[in-house]
């Protein structure tokens, strides 16, 4: 105490007056605690419900929200089907290839009949189930006929022969009138004859068939294996094919080291040789066609064409091709929407260093065949064209210049595509088979896709499930559903179409753009999120609830005391 | 004693919920590595997604790293269009860069990293760990263009290459994100869930490189860290006209390895590894191998850093129905080629001299930086959030304590 405070007269009690001063009383009453007037019950339990009320809307509105606006949205998957899809047990893809045999000049009876032994005859070829071929007469001509085999008696033939035809699905076998069979006949030589070459049509087919389904899971060993030989050129043919997309663009691209030429017919060249082959294609996937030229396109450096005197010609090394394409300098990415951008470069080397051409791989090669063109697997072709001082003066390249490249390029982009080489003459034959292939291997990757998106979801619990992500589960799964159903009754087109679709929606649903985020937190994390935030409301929230529950509890026992 | 006890504690945890998962996740992972082990695919395509993770000048260093990873898989062949460069891009034109528009690995200048042709696909602000996990699980928005999307297939092999700050099993992202090991990890099973590579190889150049491998569990992955758990990764010397430190020493030595080979060289992974000497590092590489299914003296660098594109050669096929394709002469690296490449080896032998100039620095240089290499340890502190941590528990008594105190 200041003394000072003495001199106010109206300072305090009488008893810290001046003249009475007593230290010992001013220590006791300092020291003296004195209990806070009593609460009147009115404020004790406004306190209670009070605390009551806080605790009510934590408990029934706080945590509800917190727990509703933090779990993460996990739509239920249909994961029992996604397994069954992924372990191959779903569907059993059968292929029944139905062959119409067309015989306007035999007898129906006669024609019957062929029709019967034939058939029997290819039963006991083959011997996958699951790929096999169904003769029928001309009457069920359908859309899902996919060869037509068409009999034409001719006197000259002595033994009969089979066509196919290039550019239809048509099989035309010459033969005598004599070797048409007998009603009571069990065998003939033109029904075996018939059969073989049916067999024969479509034995690279169903081997690559067997195959993919030997290797998918869930499958049966296979009864036959296959030869190596056949297995590389699978493998040859996968690896060089692109990975199938619903839509290509096919690049064509024109380079010079110099400005000269800037310019190509290259519409009229596209229009006569690409567009034909892209309408036939357009069954399997949709192509946009592109152009660009390219001026003052130097090589990379490590590419040096070497000048051979002795015939006058620069020459490339095999080695230096894996190089040539200068992905540094040239602008070959155009990332041009959805889709496999399929490059088509066409190389037409600098006036001093033509010709230009690739070095033969064997020595053995005579020196006149010029090779000039190669293909990237996965990525494209290119072509160096050698014109002469004469073209290239007038700065631009005909059409017809460009028909050798284009007509080159057409074949790199059926090997892209991945077409198979059998039946090597029929166009048309090839095309459709490649489209069944697709038809199994888009069914595989879907289910396969399937699969991943099911354990993945179950690995992470804490991953997020949105709704358009089941809702593409279940368009994939009915989409599979619907190509098995389509391939069993051998409506290939049908098929593919739902096959793509399925592929399509599964690949959706996997990268479907939520499903990302940061899915691991650790603790601490949490920690330093929920602490700063709720410590300070719920310490005096609990610490008060626990003091009213303790003085609930002294109350009860004073009452049962009393 | 007490920062001890809580980190033991949080390891344990995570430990445990690890061993949960495990449990958990036991019958599903066997079903997926059946199924994966059963293919034999061919390796078709080579990507690399090369990422620096910080930002601000005085990371200068980190974006270095990155753009000289970038020149070198470029120059071993790996296209443009199947390169993901994430950059924060804010070095070339820093107001306090004496050489604008010009990024440098070398107080020599003699390489300008900036030069033409460097297309950075996420710039900026977007190198985000968000945008990172995007372009590894292939989740991305509607429009986002190809050319920023990691398009592989189940033959792709993949170069991942990082570089920022980190520490135990963490990597910075940029001063205000971390990728953890286990968001690493995850990122990786489902690339593998979905056959998005072949083969994988992770290369991270930062400090405790090695933890943030400790989670991947995806076969065919490979992994190489500048440092192990408790080492700091260095810079590897300061360029006092830049004014800044412009290179690590882990991908300083790596670059160094690159340089001598061009594109059909055939130097085994083995011998990348076995080049890295910690006394020069002054941290110890890991690598880890496990995962990995391949001997790696039998693969070649090239089958991640650079690609060969192989190709098949044909006579012209005028007829496409006649389809002569001359059933094709494949052509694969040789190791003799490529007699008359003066220009490169010039090169080549500048950079070797280059490079034993400055390992001659490093020796007798070794005392002088004890300053820089204390302001290095200081700037990597890796605790930082540890101790934020720390002091958000002590709120909990604190508050206990001063409520019962005015009760």
């Amino acid at each position: 105490m200041s003394p000072d405070r003495g001199d106010s007269p109206s300072a305090g009690p009488k008893g810290f007056g001046p003249a009475h001063i007593d230290s010992k009383k001013i220590v006791e009453a300092v020291k003296a605690t004195r209990d806070p007037p009593p609460e009147s019950q009115e404020s004790i339990d406004s306190r209670r419900w009070i605390v009551l009320s806080f605790l009510l809307i934590v408990s029934l509105l706080g945590l509800p929200l917190w727990w509703k606006t933090t779990t993460v949205y996990r739509s239920d998957l249909p994961y029992q089907s996604m397994y069954h899809w992924d372990a191959g047990n779903a569907c059993d893809p059968v292929f029944p290839l139905q062959v119409v045999l067309e015989s306007p000049h035999v007898p129906v009876d006669q024609s019957q009949k062929l029709l019967n032994l034939a058939q029997r005859a290819l039963d006991e070829l083959n011997a996958f189930s699951a790929h096999h071929l169904r003769l029928v007469d001309s009457t069920q001509k359908s859309e899902n006929t996919v060869l037509t085999v068409q009999l034409l008696p001719t006197d000259a033939a002595a033994s009969p022969t089979a066509v196919l035809q290039p550019h239809a699905t048509s099989l035309d076998i010459a033969f005598a009138p004599s070797l048409l069979p007998s009603s009571s006949a069990t065998s003939s030589s033109l029904a075996s004859f018939i059969a073989d070459e049916l067999h024969n049509t479509f034995l690279h087919e169903q081997a690559t068939i067997a195959h993919m389904i030997a290797s998918s899971p869930g499958s049966h060993p296979s009864s036959k294996p296959l030869s190596p030989e056949f297995l590389a050129l699978l493998e040859d043919r996968k690896t060089r094919a692109m990975k199938y997309s619903p839509t290509y663009h096919l690049t064509f691209t024109l380079l010079t080291p110099t400005a000269s030429p800037a310019n190509w017919e290259i519409e009229a060249a596209v229009h006569s040789i690409i567009n034909p082959l892209v309408r036939a294609l357009s069954s399997v996937s949709t192509f946009t066609i592109d152009t660009q030229v390219q001026p003052y396109a130097i090589f990379s450096s490590s590419v040096h064409p070497v000048h051979n005197e002795a015939q006058s010609a620069w020459f490339l090394d095999q080695a230096e091709l894996g190089a040539f394409i200068n992905a540094a300098e040239w602008p070959l990415s155009p990332s041009i929407g959805e889709g496999n951008t399929i490059n088509f470069l066409l190389y037409v080397p600098a006036p001093e260093q033509t010709p230009l051409y690739i070095v033969p791989s064997d020595a053995t090669a005579d020196a006149s065949s010029q090779l000039h063109s190669w293909l990237l697997p996965q990525w494209g072709s290119a072509y160096i064209l050698n014109l002469p001082p004469s073209a290239l003066s007038t700065g631009t390249i005909s059409a017809k210049d460009l028909e050798a490249p284009l007509l080159s390029f057409s074949t790199h982009l059926l090997a892209l595509l991945g077409l198979p080489e059998e039946p090597h003459k029929s166009l048309p034959l090839r095309l459709a088979s490649l489209r069944r292939t697709l038809t199994l291997s888009l069914l595989h990757s879907s289910a396969s896709t399937l699969g991943a998106l099911a354990r993945l979801t179950q690995s992470l619990p804490s991953i997020s499930i949105p709704k358009p992500a089941a809702a593409s589960v279940a368009h994939t799964l009915s989409s599979l559903d619907q190509a098995c159903a389509a391939l069993k009754i051998g409506d290939f087109k049908e098929a593919l179409v739902k096959a793509r679709e399925a592929d399509i929606e599964a690949e959706r649903a996997f990268f479907d753009k939520s499903m990302v985020g940061q899915v691991y937190f650790p603790d601490e994390h949490k920690v330093a999120v929920y602490l700063p935030l709720l410590g300070p409301v719920a310490v005096p929230l609990i610490l008060a609830f626990v003091k009213e529950a303790k003085a609930g509890v002294a109350c009860l026992k004073a009452l049962k005391g009393v | 004693m007490k920062r001890m006890r809580f980190k033991m504690c949080g390891s344990f945890w995570s430990r445990v919920v690890v061993v949960l998962l495990f449990l958990l996740l036991g019958i599903s992972n066997c079903v997926a590595q059946a199924s994966s082990s059963s293919e034999a695919t061919m390796h078709t395509n080579n990507w690399a997604v090369l990422v620096c993770t910080s930002r601000f000048w005085f990371n200068y260093r980190h974006m270095a790293n990155t753009l000289s990873l970038y020149r070198t898989v470029k120059r071993l062949g790996i296209p443009d269009e199947r390169i993901i460069l994430m950059l924060a891009d804010d070095m070339a034109c820093n107001a306090r860069n004496k050489y604008p528009a010009q990024v440098f690995n070398n107080e020599n200048h003699k390489l300008n990293l900036y030069g033409d042709n460097v297309e950075v696909d996420y710039r900026g602000y977007e190198v985000t760990v968000e945008n990172f996990l995007r372009v590894l699980s292939g989740r991305h928005e509607n429009g986002v263009p190809r050319s920023k999307r990691l398009l592989s297939d189940e033959g792709s092999h993949i170069l991942l290459y990082m570089t920022g700050h980190g520490g135990d099993e963490f990597l910075k992202f940029q001063d205000s994100e971390e990728l953890q090991s286990h968001d690493l990890a995850d990122a990786v099973k489902q690339m593998k869930e979905k056959r998005r590579f072949k083969e994988l190889l992770i290369m991270v150049d930062t400090c405790q490189a090695a933890t943030l491998f400790s989670q991947l569990q995806s076969p065919g992955v490979l992994a190489i860290g500048s440092s192990m758990k408790g080492e700091n990764s260095y810079s590897h010397h300061l360029d006092s006209d830049v004014g800044v430190s412009v290179v690590d020493r882990f991908t300083f030595y790596t670059l160094g390895f690159f340089e001598r080979l061009n594109m059909y060289n055939n130097a085994s992974l083995i011998s990348l590894f076995s080049s890295y000497n910690p006394s020069m590092l002054m941290s110890t590489a890991y690598y880890r191998t496990d995962l990995y299914q391949r001997h790696l003296e039998e693969v070649p660098v090239t089958n991640f850093f650079g690609s060969v594109m192989e190709t098949i050669h044909t006579d012209s096929a005028y007829n496409v129905l006649s389809k002569k394709e001359s059933g094709g002469a494949e052509i694969r690296k040789s190791a003799d080629k490529l007699v008359h490449d003066n220009k490169r080896s010039l090169l080549n032998s500048n950079e070797l001299d280059q490079i034993i100039k400055l390992n001659a620095m490093d020796q007798q240089g070794a005392s002088k930086c004890k300053w820089s290499t204390f302001l290095q340890e200081m700037e990597k502190v890796k605790d930082v959030d540890a101790f934020v941590n720390y002091g958000l528990v002590l709120i909990v008594p604190l508050l206990t304590a001063s409520i019962w105190l005015t009760r």
